[in-house]
């Protein structure tokens, strides 16, 4: 079977990341620009200023993915951006810029839960680990209990109930 | 994305150890003992809730500011884990998996994942810490199995801030 690249693109909150993974589960580059400085002197994340380091980021941080996977755009079958959850301005920032990626090259968009990705996670990690299985996220504002029955079929077992005071942005 | 990790941030901020605060409660836990005696939380089902724990720490430390930080640290983390613990054998006997995967930036916490991995009667996975926080390579991954099973979108597609699974 032919190897099948994908080109995640992550910039949900805080990190402006790039990456090329092979058949889902082997890292070909995964360049991440972290924000963590910036944010630090107000002791939190500040979504707009989030947005705007990501925009500035988005182009470079794509660049040296592509160039550290030894690759070029057209090897990508698939263009993959976090769609969601996370702050509105800086998910919009790696959507579209998803988007036009896919437009200009013509591969198809494939929409990524960020949450999913948490999961995913182990996939690279552990090479022999398949559903199903039990996920314990703690990931901050998604911690829950998920039964992973598939690769896209999730069951939500339990989950923080103090959620959606954190979830008005 | 943080409120699990939130409450991990409000901990280091009320003990002085500023953002981003998981890590630094992690490392200051470890010179701690578990002395404080913390509330928690428990459901019927196995829904969570930490603002209890949270607001306890905090109100701690406020009326007793000499408390031993330490050991503030490494009893919250520890008050949090017996709570994750005990849902998740739950779901694991409710459903009868014998495979449990953490995930997410709080599952760098190196005494959350020490605790799980004593668990017995279940094979636990522990993501690569790299691969813990943010990142593109876990999107990417997550992006092929949905291309696989043909979930591919139109241009019109959204954000879509308060995205569940």
């Amino acid at each position: 079977m032919k190897d099948i690249l994908t080109l995640g693109i992550e910039s949900s909150c805080d990190e402006t990341s790039v990456a090329v993974v092979k058949n889902g589960r082997e890292v070909l580059s995964n360049v991440i620009d972290t924000q963590i400085p910036i944010h630090e002197k107000y002791g939190g994340v500040v979504p707009e200023i989030a947005s705007r380091n990501h925009i500035e980021a988005i182009s470079r941080v794509t660049k040296r993915a592509i160039e550290e996977a030894k690759i070029t755009f057209n090897e990508i079958e698939a263009i993959t951006p976090t769609y969601g959850p996370g702050l509105v301005g800086a998910l919009l920032v790696g959507l579209s810029y998803g988007k036009a990626l896919s437009y200009a090259l013509n591969k198809p968009l494939v929409g990524v839960n960020h949450i999913e990705g948490h999961i995913a996670a182990n996939y690279i990690t552990y090479k022999e680990l398949k559903p199903p299985f039990i996920c314990l996220l703690i990931s901050g504002g998604n911690t829950q209990i998920v039964h992973v029955k598939d690769y896209t079929v999730f069951e939500v077992l339990g989950k923080t109930r103090d959620d959606a005071i954190r979830r008005g942005f | 994305m943080m409120l699990f990790g939130e409450a991990f941030d409000k901990v280091a901020r009320v003990v002085g150890l500023g953002y981003p605060g998981g890590p630094k409660v992690d490392t200051l836990a470890k010179q701690g003992k578990p002395t404080i005696d913390l509330p928690k939380t428990h459901f019927e089902n196995l829904d969570f809730s930490f603002s209890g724990i949270k607001t306890a720490v905090i109100n701690l430390n406020h009326k007793n500011p000499n408390v031993n930080k330490a050991d503030l640290c490494l009893s919250f983390e520890k008050a949090v884990t017996e709570v994750l613990i005990e849902n998740t054998k739950k779901a694991l006997k409710q459903t009868g998996e014998k495979t449990l995967v953490l995930g997410g930036g709080v599952s760098a916490n190196s005494y959350i994942r020490n605790e799980f991995l004593k668990l017995e009667n279940v094979k636990v996975y522990t993501p690569d810490l790299k691969l813990c926080t943010d990142n593109a390579a876990m999107i990417a991954s997550a992006g092929y199995y949905n291309y696989m099973n043909n979930k591919i979108d139109n241009l019109e597609l959204n954000a879509i801030p308060n995205l569940t699974l």
